[in-house]
């Protein structure tokens, strides 16, 4: 990964392909990864970690597209991240999304506007596919992210 | 009435592990013991398997050094195909190790060590992480940062992606290196060699601060064992096993790898899972050895690159007589980085590094296969034998944090004696007891565990196993 011109978003997708839903940011960034008109780098994690906040600092957006445990299956949440959070006291094994935003905004003196894209999922056993709710619903999150994208946040 | 401290769960190392210390009567410290509270099991799972799985099964222990296992295991793969992999293949592997052995290291020392050794041992814990450095020194957080996610692009360039890259198989690796890809990984090992530079410097300044780390954290004679190629310079894919005792003389100057069973030999203790391996010739007491960064610096002659064979030097020159402190694996590690960022260099630009042929084909013509490579925390061993069928009968693994916890336990029981002296414990006593262990850097396979923030709780208890005392952070 590359990130070197102030101009485009960064989409981060999160989580464990071999989890079942826990890996729709994966497949959701593949999707989006095919579209022509491309304008955003995407790179896909396990979890986040601080070697991000190098790239999260030259882009103008960053995306965060992961699965999420509350709600109910399916539910799409849209949470821009409120850049006063200061980082706390945690270790290299996680980190949070206001962390690594509070992390880049120290260490390179800037950070774009973060917004964290979740959507519920329903299995997160050991599997590579996923629930069906999921997978009908990957779309909609494909077509929310393309959206703030294209409106820049 | 004697007491127990129990330190659980060690933070900033990779894994879950406690610390539990034993005091008197009289409240000075006893004894001491570092326990390794998670097993993993893939000696056992991987049975049944296909040999030819065995590379990205193993890569699963960790996901710190996949690549550290993903090499040995290759090997030991190589050795039942009984064949010679390509040259070029052997080259790409040793650059993809020491990506590894930068990425991990940079981890070590930037994110786990650097805010105990930046911030002070006696620091507010709640401050003494990374956080906590970038907010006083965001340049070293910064470099820290930056120095890994080196280590990181080249692992990635050269295997697909950071973690769990399946570019290594038995027989070679499964892709040549394209010229792209050497350019872009060529651009970025100057500035590596900046930042490990400017982290030497910045260290060796800092030293002075901790002369009683230096005096206790492990800090006793024992012997030291690495790779070494045949001219006795740093090795971390190939070579024999070198055995030095911490007076520099050689115990053992041409130990056949292959042979490890002959003299190493693993006993299990019933209060921790992680094995304890000694050097079987000299017995359990005597036959304590350490591995990793600093070993392999003390049974090495020269690194064998310029810059880190003067860092070396100077660390020898100056530290020589206190080498034995376990407390230089932060300096080793740093040189170790340098050397890397040297090598990488050199393999990159042997005029065969672009060949296409990187791998040897073959059906499995032996029944039993060790590979041996040095991982970023010491020497790594994977022995398999397979039926006729090539399927896994059983698998032995010897990680490098095995081979330190005779030592590591010693460790933490000096550094107890050192700073414990009554049943009153500080912040400052406890993070020494872990600091101890994390220069070692221990890697008990955080792989498959994530547990987000981990809690430290000590509890003082008394012989009846009453709790009379309790911190938790």
């Amino acid at each position: 990964m590359n990130v070197s011109v102030r101009t485009h978003s960064l989409i981060i997708g999160i989580g464990n392909p071999l989890r079942s839903d826990d890996g729709l940011g994966w497949a959701v960034t593949e999707l989006l990864s095919l579209d022509c008109n491309k304008t955003c780098d995407i790179h896909n994690v396990y979890q986040l970690t601080p070697e991000l906040a190098q790239w999260m600092a030259v882009v103008n957006l960053v995306i965060m597209i992961d699965a999420n445990h509350e709600g109910e299956p399916g539910e799409l949440r849209i949470r821009t991240l409120s850049l006063s959070t200061q980082p706390s006291a945690v270790g290299t094994h996680y980190t949070t999304p206001e962390e690594l935003a509070a992390l880049t905004a120290i260490v390179y003196g800037q950070c774009p506007p973060v917004v964290v894209v979740t959507m519920t999922g329903a299995n997160f056993s050991i599997g590579e596919q996923f629930s069906s709710i999921i997978a009908r619903r990957i779309p909609h999150i494909c077509d929310a992210v393309r959206q703030l994208c294209a409106k820049g946040l | 009435m004697s007491q127990h401290i129990t330190i659980d769960p060690v933070t900033r190392i990779e894994g879950h592990a406690k610390i539990t210390v034993q005091l008197d009567e009289s409240g000075k410290v006893e004894d001491a013991h570092f326990h390794v509270t998670q097993v993993r099991g893939f000696e056992k799972f991987c049975e049944g398997r296909p040999f030819i799985e065995m590379p990205s099964l193993m890569a699963r222990i960790c996901g710190i050094c996949p690549v550290s296992h993903l090499v040995a295991s290759s090997k030991a793969c190589d050795a039942l195909l009984a064949i010679r992999i390509p040259p070029t293949a052997v080259k790409l592997r040793r650059i993809i190790n020491l990506a590894q052995i930068m990425q991990s290291h940079a981890l070590s020392f930037f994110y786990l060590s650097v805010p105990d050794l930046l911030l002070g041992m006696d620091a507010d814990p709640t401050k003494r992480n990374i956080f906590g450095v970038l907010a006083q020194h965001p340049e070293m957080a910064r470099d820290g940062i930056r120095l890994r996610s080196i280590g990181q692009q080249i692992i990635e360039l050269l295997g697909g992606k950071r973690i769990h890259p399946a570019w290594v198989v038995p027989g070679g690796v499964n892709e040549p290196l394209s010229a792209e890809k050497r350019s872009q990984m060529l651009a970025m090992l100057p500035e590596a060699r900046e930042i490990t530079l400017r982290a030497l410097t910045w260290f060796k300044g800092a030293l002075s601060q901790y002369q009683e780390e230096i005096a206790s954290f492990a800090n006793f004679p024992s012997l030291f064992m690495g790779l070494v190629n045949d001219s006795n310079e740093l090795e971390f894919y190939d070579g024999h096993l070198r055995i030095v005792a911490s007076d520099g003389r050689v115990v053992a100057g041409r130990l056949d790898s292959l042979q490890y069973q002959t003299f190493i030999e693993e006993r299990i203790e019933n209060w921790t899972y992680l094995k304890s391996p000694f050097y079987k010739p000299l017995g359990e007491q005597e036959g304590m050895y350490r591995v990793g960064p600093l070993a392999r610096l003390l049974v090495t002659e020269r690194c064998g690159t310029p810059q880190a064979d003067r860092e070396r030097e100077e660390f020898l020159a100056t530290y020589g007589d206190a080498c034995a402190s376990s407390f230089f694996y932060h300096y080793a590690r740093l040189i170790e980085i340098l050397y890397a960022s040297e090598r990488m260099e050199m393999l990159l630009n042997d005029p065969d590094i672009l060949s296409p042929r990187v791998r040897a084909h073959a059906e499995p013509n032996q029944l039993e296969g060790i590979g041996v490579s040095e991982a970023p925390r010491g020497t790594l061993i994977h022995h398999y034998t397979i039926d006729e069928n090539g399927l896994i009968r059983s698998a032995n693994l010897i990680i490098a944090t095995g081979h330190n916890n005779l030592a590591m336990n010693r460790g933490v029981r000096q550094v107890a004696q050192y700073f414990i002296k009554d049943a009153h414990i500080t912040d400052g006593m406890l993070n020494r007891l872990e600091a101890v262990i994390r220069a070692f850097d221990p890697c008990l396979s955080c792989s498959t565990h994530a547990l987000g923030e981990m809690p430290l709780l000590v509890q003082v208890l008394n012989a009846e196993g009453t709790l009379v005392d309790e911190r938790i952070r």
